[in-house]
């Protein structure tokens, strides 16, 4: 199948972004984002888990994430949880949702929006 | 239902992370968390029910009607104001239905009417005859192409019931007429072949109107001897009040046989229905007829036969124009509320995108969504179909009830919610669930998975397609509003003018009292003279009575009518067109009891030549063209002798709402008492006395005179304003719906959108807009939508603008002042709808709205 455009996905969902990132660097279980995020953000971003569900399965069913292979090891396993990891579209999409996001950010500079440097 | 364990294991997760917090804040998180879960395990159980393959079967549509009940219950306030619209819709449209059906398009109610035909004679409708003579009638039972033939012949007769006299519309018919036309009387019998000869005349079949009115609904009628017009009658069957032929006036049927008629019946010309064979074409059964009958054709008889249908419906022009004008019109806002609801619905669906997404990238197909969603919008239809049959009958009830009685009877159907009516009702509902429920859905499903995904997480403005069709309703919607209100401001301002209109006498104070003297009561000129003068005096003692004009005619249509060639000073008026004019034989008294003003000459003396005249403005004017009538002379061309001009009295407005139905009239000076039919007009300082306190006087004087109209002159012209204020309350009512209507669905479409804007305004206002100008585009953006409404109702209006006119009093679509009022109108209730939602624009925090999300 022909993975589809990153950028029909943009802008992106100011959470499945934050998915995205706290995927970036390992896969994690659905909790373990909604604790990576919170951390990240200083409990500025707080997930709910049913919230967090739903989004994992709408991401997963846009082929931005998928179930990892990988699983860590047994004694801090649990089975009924699963593991996630970004697919090379979920890569490319939030490479594309950072890059437009930091484009968004350069023009407010220019405009002075954040004050004078 | 069992929950995914991987999300029970997350919440598991999450309750252990927060074991360590403090107890209130524990608490709080674990209440919301269990919300959150209760919510995610309902998403799961709904994504597991789109996950099921497509099989279809009972059981998946009971799944579906559980699903969409639930989720009708779930947001109860939008799913019960479609319904509410829905039923409105289908409610007022069918009743309307149910009358026009019945005034104007239903088949008389009876047997095989489809095939039932009166017979004309003649080439043309235009100059043909009703009636043939009895050689010919009888002759028509020869044609093979007719499978029945009846007779009936019009009278009619006076009852004598326990209030006295009472004048009743009679019809001799032939013995087989109430089988032809499949009627049961609901007491006793009608007709046997045998009655209706010399001898076996003296039978008769009431109404049920007569039975309970004048014969105070004898239990014992059947066999009971009644008098009508002097002679005994032996009352065989009583037919119910449904049954209204060949007129609903018609309470009496006697027996008339054409083969033995009795000696005062046998020449007398009879009305000829027919039955046609089922197999042989109506033109060939014509032309059969004409062939077969064409020998016994005589003097008074016209050659050619054209049948025509029996008329269920006996309307007259302006009535026929304002149901079927009334009808559109609830037609338009059936549309109207139709679009509201189906802009609601979209709203709704427009909503769950997002889900209908997820549900797509789960597998669900197009097809599986659309079908939840047609079940979804058929529980509300069915809903509205039941609120809405319901509605109808209630309207149709109160109909009947609120409708002039006159109007009532002008069809042969009784009104009532019928099958057909029933079915149209429900036609309404599919097509109002069609459009309300499923082109929203299908509009909704199209989203794709991304598309939805990218839609929800910006909070941007719903889809191109979402919005194109919320407009074009919404444009819609106000574009019929318009036309409503420019109909509804026509008939309004027509009723207005009617109601200011000078109807050429004064109308207060007055009382009208017309008396019948039955021939066979009252055999003589000089008895009929005694009995007149002994009601007058009567009438005169009553107090507050302070004149009484004995006439025969009295306003507003005068006595009789003469209608020819008019010749005026021994010249023929140019052009053939034959003229009607009203005429009254009037006494000395009769222009100041009326308060009809002399504008020119005298009025009459006592011993006035016959000869001498008094003619109205219209006569004078259509004769003389301007000049002073007086001295001049006029006749209609067959008139012996001319008839000279002594004054000129105010134009008299007989048909305040119709020009064409208004006659000029003259007055000729009054031969004296004496003759069976007379006017008196009583002229009250204040309030006249009571009809009853009238009618009781009259009994007084005479028994048997019969009062066959008593009403004061204001109640009379009231009459006339009745059907104009009737359209004009209905039109006005209708548009009031509709406009409520499209300002409520401007509101929520507006408030919808400024709700989905409101990061852009929170970015414009951070970026420096006035929150002015922010107020300023949600108002424009209202406003824009009204005014292509208005422009494109204002075409609609131009379109219905010829019909309008033809029922309205002297005003045309194109009055400037309804425009005006229905612009300002429009404009008003647009910046109404538009404000609440132009206010939370301009409040709009850009803090707040950032933080979001």
């Amino acid at each position: 199948m022909k993975s589809p455009d990153p950028r029909t996905f943009l802008p992106l969902s100011p959470l499945a972004f934050q998915v995205l990132l706290s995927l970036a660097d390992r896969s994690r279980h659905g909790y373990a984002i909604i604790a990576e995020i919170a951390e990240r953000t200083g409990g500025e971003v707080a997930v709910r888990t049913g919230t967090m569900y739903l989004l994992l399965q709408r991401m997963v069913a846009n082929g931005l994430i998928e179930e990892a292979a990988s699983r860590p090891r047994a004694d801090e396993d649990d089975e009924r949880r699963r593991y996630y990891q970004p697919t090379a579209l979920g890569r490319a999409v939030s490479a594309a949702e950072a890059r437009r996001l930091e484009t968004l950010v350069g023009q407010a500079r220019r405009k002075q929006v954040l004050g004078r440097r | 239902m069992s929950i995914d364990p991987e999300l029970r294991q997350m919440r598991h997760d999450a309750a252990r992370a927060r074991a360590g917090s403090a107890a209130p804040v524990r608490a709080w998180h674990a209440l919301a968390e269990r919300l959150d879960f209760a919510r995610a395990a309902a998403g799961e159980r709904r994504a597991a029910r789109t996950r099921a393959p497509i099989s279809g079967g009972p059981l998946m549509l009971f799944d579906d009607l559980h699903l969409a009940w639930r989720r009708l219950r779930g947001k109860p306030g939008t799913a019960l104001t479609a319904v509410a619209m829905l039923t409105l819709a289908i409610g007022v449209s069918s009743a309307m239905f149910a009358v026009a059906d019945h005034m104007l398009f239903s088949a008389a109610p009876f047997k095989d009417a489809d095939r039932l035909r009166r017979v004309f004679l003649g080439e043309t409708i235009r100059d043909s005859r009703s009636n043939a003579s009895p050689p010919l009638a009888r002759q028509f039972r020869q044609v093979p192409a007719f499978a029945d033939v009846q007779y009936l012949m019009q009278d009619s007769v006076y009852l004598e019931g326990l209030a006295g006299l009472a004048s009743k519309g009679a019809y001799w018919v032939s013995p087989g007429i109430f089988d032809m036309l499949g009627v049961r009387p609901m007491l006793g019998r009608t007709f046997t072949n045998d009655e209706g000869r010399q001898g076996t005349s003296d039978r008769a079949v009431i109404s049920e109107r007569a039975w309970r009115g004048e014969l105070g609904a004898d239990p014992n009628v059947i066999g009971r001897r009644v008098t009508l017009s002097g002679e005994p009658y032996t009352v065989i069957g009583v037919m119910p009040s449904t049954f209204r032929f060949p007129y609903e006036s018609t309470q009496i049927w006697l027996p008339y046989d054409i083969d033995a008629p009795p000696a005062e019946r046998v020449t007398r010309r009879v009305d000829v229905v027919v039955r046609l064979d089922a197999d042989v074409p109506e033109a060939d059964a014509a032309s059969l007829a004409a062939r077969a009958t064409a020998a016994e054709v005589s003097a008074t008889d016209k050659q050619g036969v054209l049948l025509r249908p029996l008329e269920a419906g006996l309307l007259d022009d302006y009535s026929r124009t304002a149901i079927q004008t009334l009808f559109g019109g609830v037609l338009l806002v059936f549309v109207v509320l139709c679009a509201n609801a189906a802009n609601l619905m979209l709203a709704r669906v427009t909503a769950r995108r997002a889900e209908f997404g997820v549900c797509t990238a789960l597998g669900a197909s197009r097809r599986r969504l659309l079908t939840q969603a047609v079940v979804e919008a058929g529980l509300i239809g069915v809903a509205a179909l039941v609120a809405g049959t319901m509605l109808a009958a209630a309207l149709v009830a109160a109909t009947r009830n609120l409708m002039p009685e006159y109007i009532l009877w002008r069809t042969l159907n009784p009104i009532a919610l019928d099958l057909r009516a029933l079915l149209a009702t429900a036609g309404l509902a599919v097509v109002a669930t069609l459009v309300a429920g499923v082109i929203p859905s299908w509009i909704a499903t199209g989203a794709s998975a991304t598309a939805s995904l990218r839609v929800e997480s910006r909070g941007s403005t719903e889809s191109r397609g979402a919005r194109l069709w919320t407009r074009t309703l919404l444009v819609g919607e106000v574009a019929l509003a318009t036309a409503l209100l420019v109909g509804a401001g026509v008939l309004v301002t027509s009723f207005v003018r009617l109601m200011r209109a000078d109807p050429g006498l004064d109308l207060r104070g007055v009382t009208m009292v017309g008396v019948s003297l039955p021939s066979p009561y009252f055999k003589d000129r000089p008895a009929r003279a005694a009995v007149t003068e002994s009601i007058e005096r009567e009438l005169r003692s009553l107090p507050g009575v302070t004149a009484v004009s004995l006439s025969f005619g009295a306003p507003p249509s005068g006595g009789g009518f003469s209608w020819g060639h008019l010749v005026a000073d021994g010249q023929p008026l140019p052009g053939d067109a034959e003229q009607i004019v009203f005429q009254s034989q009037v006494g000395s008294d009769f222009f100041d009891v009326y308060g009809i003003r002399l504008l020119s000459g005298r009025t009459f003396a006592p011993g006035e030549d016959v000869n001498n005249v008094i003619v109205s403005e219209g006569l004078a004017s259509m004769l003389w063209n301007g000049q002073s009538p007086l001295g001049h002379r006029f006749r209609f061309a067959d008139g012996k002798t001319d008839m000279t001009v002594i004054g000129v009295a105010r134009e008299v407005r007989s048909a305040l709402s119709d020009p064409r139905e208004d006659l000029p009239e003259y007055y000729q000076p009054f031969g004296g008492a004496g003759g069976s039919t007379m006017m008196l007009g009583l002229r009250c300082a204040g309030a006249c006395p009571s009809e009853a306190v009238i009618r009781e006087r009259l009994r007084a004087a005479n028994p048997q005179a019969v009062p066959y109209r008593v009403a004061s002159m204001a109640s009379l012209y009231a009459q006339q304003f009745e059907r104009p204020n009737t359209a004009a309350s209905l039109a006005a009512m209708f548009s009031v719906v509709a406009l409520i209507a499209a300002a409520g669905g401007l509101f929520s479409i507006l408030t919808h959108a400024v709700g989905r804007r409101r990061r852009e305004f929170g970015v414009r206002s951070a970026l420096g807009a006035e929150p002015a100008a922010l107020r300023r585009l949600v108002l424009r953006d209202g406003l824009a939508t009204a005014a292509v409404g208005v422009a494109i109702g204002a075409g609609l209006s131009a379109l219905g603008s010829k019909v309008l006119t033809s029922i309205a009093f002297g005003v045309s679509a194109a009055n400037p002042a309804v425009w005006t009022a229905v612009i300002a109108t429009i404009v008003g209730a647009t910046l109404l709808a538009s404000w609440r939602p132009a206010v939370q624009a301009m409040r709009a925090d850009p803090v707040e709205l950032l933080r979001d999300n």
